[in-house]
């Protein structure tokens, strides 16, 4: 017997269907378990996740490129390689609840990033207003009749970026002084790969080998940034 | 005390990782509390470790980067899983969906309809030749009267004793019974008088019974027996019923059980 059953149940489970494929359950799922790999304690799962979210958002990139033609593919590609890294933070650091798309969240901090670039490009050719899409909009270039409380909070903001350049630098400089190997090895076990692995891939004899390697790397690593906080404050001394 | 030690280097590590447990993590806290030379290495383990994350974030900057650069090359329009972009790739979805809903939704229930096709009520024109009050002709004649008035239970009372007795007229007798069971809603009743009237010798009823017969058990919503009734006239191509049988198979997956039409709509239909 074919039939049988009342047109509505269909009707039902056609709008039901509608329903869920226009707010996208699994996308929801998805993205819940995304965020309990990130979440998971495993560098290595994180790792994969952050470069499968790279890869399938790269749609914005195209998006933002046609919306922004000023920024170049270089550009913009930087700008969404850092909001992928922002965004990486926000969700670690626990800003990031899910409670909105992951696409959606990352779109937005895509395009602040392009509009910081933008703001930084145009600051380097023009101090004028630039007019995008024919309309005058202050954000991409410095105004010269912005209130003063506006521009001190700037001021706070720029000396509080200042600061924290100033740290990356430091610790960039401290990576550089140690060797590629301990780099790596150092690099290898922040990922969380297992102390087997690291041993195989720097041909190093054991575990212990490993941890004695890990130890001797950071011990270095810790005396230049020492060294290197020393003298940043003899600097700020004189 | 030599904060530079291997094992000072992992305990502090534990405790920036939050691996310790309640009772290393109490005495470790006194001792970085009171001790600024354990602070000191702890502050510096932690800028260590940030600026393996600094590190970390570059190399995945440069790698994304390539990856980016491929994927831009590899895939110039790509818009997403479909190669379109999201308002198109709705209404694609919408559309998929339509299609695969389409040929499965059933059109309304067609009981009633396929009923009132087949549906042929009893001859219930007045006798000219009633012999007696007694007689079967005239119990005959009267039951007609009264389904013709819709006193179709009462037309069944006159008509029930007739169909117990051998005599000439039990056929039509049963016929029209059927008919007055059918027309009372008795459908299960119905359907088995009009099984043993379309086995009859008279022709004049037996083709007409078992039509009725299908529609009993149509409107009675036994769908099951019809669809045996139909499978056993289908194995038959000759005889009267196939041509009736193809089309309440074309139209089987049209009925539903639980779509049961009233007698009287089924019967109004007939002129």
């Amino acid at each position: 017997m074919h039939c049988l059953r009342d047109s509505s149940s269909y009707i039902n489970s056609f709008f039901v269907i509608i329903f869920f494929s226009y707010i996208g359950p699994f996308q929801i799922v998805r993205d819940s378990k995304l965020l309990e790999d990130i979440l998971s304690g495993n560098p290595l799962l994180r790792r994969k996740v952050f470069n499968f979210l790279y890869e399938h958002h790269i749609r914005f990139v195209f998006k933002l490129m046609s919306k922004y033609p000023i920024l170049e593919q270089e550009e913009c590609l930087d700008a969404y390689g850092e909001a992928i890294l922002a965004f990486k933070r926000q969700v670690l650091e626990g800003k990031f609840r899910g409670k909105s798309k992951i696409s959606t969240y990352l779109f937005r901090i895509f395009k602040n990033k392009c509009i910081d670039a933008i703001r930084k490009k145009t600051s380097k050719i023009e101090k004028e207003p630039m007019i995008i899409g024919g309309e005058e909009s202050g954000l991409y270039g410095i105004a010269d009749d912005e209130p003063e409380d506006k521009l001190e909070q700037q001021e706070e903001i720029e000396a509080r970026n200042q600061q924290l350049q100033q740290k990356r630098q430091l610790l960039e400089q401290a990576m550089e002084g140690i060797s590629e190997k301990c780099r790596k090895i150092l690099l290898a076990k922040y990922q969380g790969q297992p102390y087997v692995e690291i041993a195989q891939q720097f041909q190093l004899k054991n575990s212990q080998s490993v941890r004695q390697t890990v130890h001797k790397c950071g011990k270095k690593l810790k005396e230049i940034i020492r060294m290197l906080l020393a003298e940043v404050s003899k600097r700020e001394g004189q | 005390m030599n904060y530079s030690s291997k094992a000072y280097f992992e305990k502090i590590d534990r405790y920036l990782n939050q691996q310790m447990g309640a009772e290393e993590l109490e005495v470790f806290e006194a001792q970085l509390k009171s001790d600024p030379g354990l602070q000191e290495e702890v502050h510096l383990q932690q800028l260590a470790r940030q600026a393996v994350q600094l590190y970390q974030d570059q190399v995945d900057l440069r790698e994304w980067k390539e990856m980016g650069k491929q994927l831009l090359t590899s895939q110039p329009v790509s818009r997403g899983a479909f190669g379109m972009k999201a308002s198109l790739r709705l209404v694609a979805e919408l559309a998929f969906l339509l299609i695969l809903w389409w040929p499965q939704q059933p059109q309304s229930c067609q009981n009633l309809q396929l009923a009132q096709k087949y549906y042929s009520g009893p001859d219930t024109a007045p006798l000219k030749n009633a012999q007696g009050p007694a007689s079967p002709e005239s119990v005959i004649e009267a039951a007609r009267k009264l389904f013709r008035k819709g006193r179709y239970e009462d037309a069944i009372k006159q008509l029930l004793p007739l169909t117990q007795q051998q005599q000439p007229k039990i056929t039509e007798a049963k016929y029209l019974l059927a008919h007055a069971y059918f027309a009372a809603e008795k459908y299960g009743q119905a359907a088995s008088l009009f099984a043993q009237v379309s086995t009859a010798k008279d022709l004049r009823f037996s083709a007409k019974a078992s039509n009725m017969q299908a529609i009993s058990y149509l409107a009675g919503g036994d769908l099951s027996s019809l669809q045996e009734l139909v499978n056993q006239w289908l194995q038959s191509p000759a005889s009267p019923e196939y041509q009736l049988a193809k089309d309440i198979e074309k139209h089987l997956f049209l009925l539903c059980p639980e779509s049961v039409p009233s007698a009287s709509a089924i019967i109004k239909s007939v002129p």
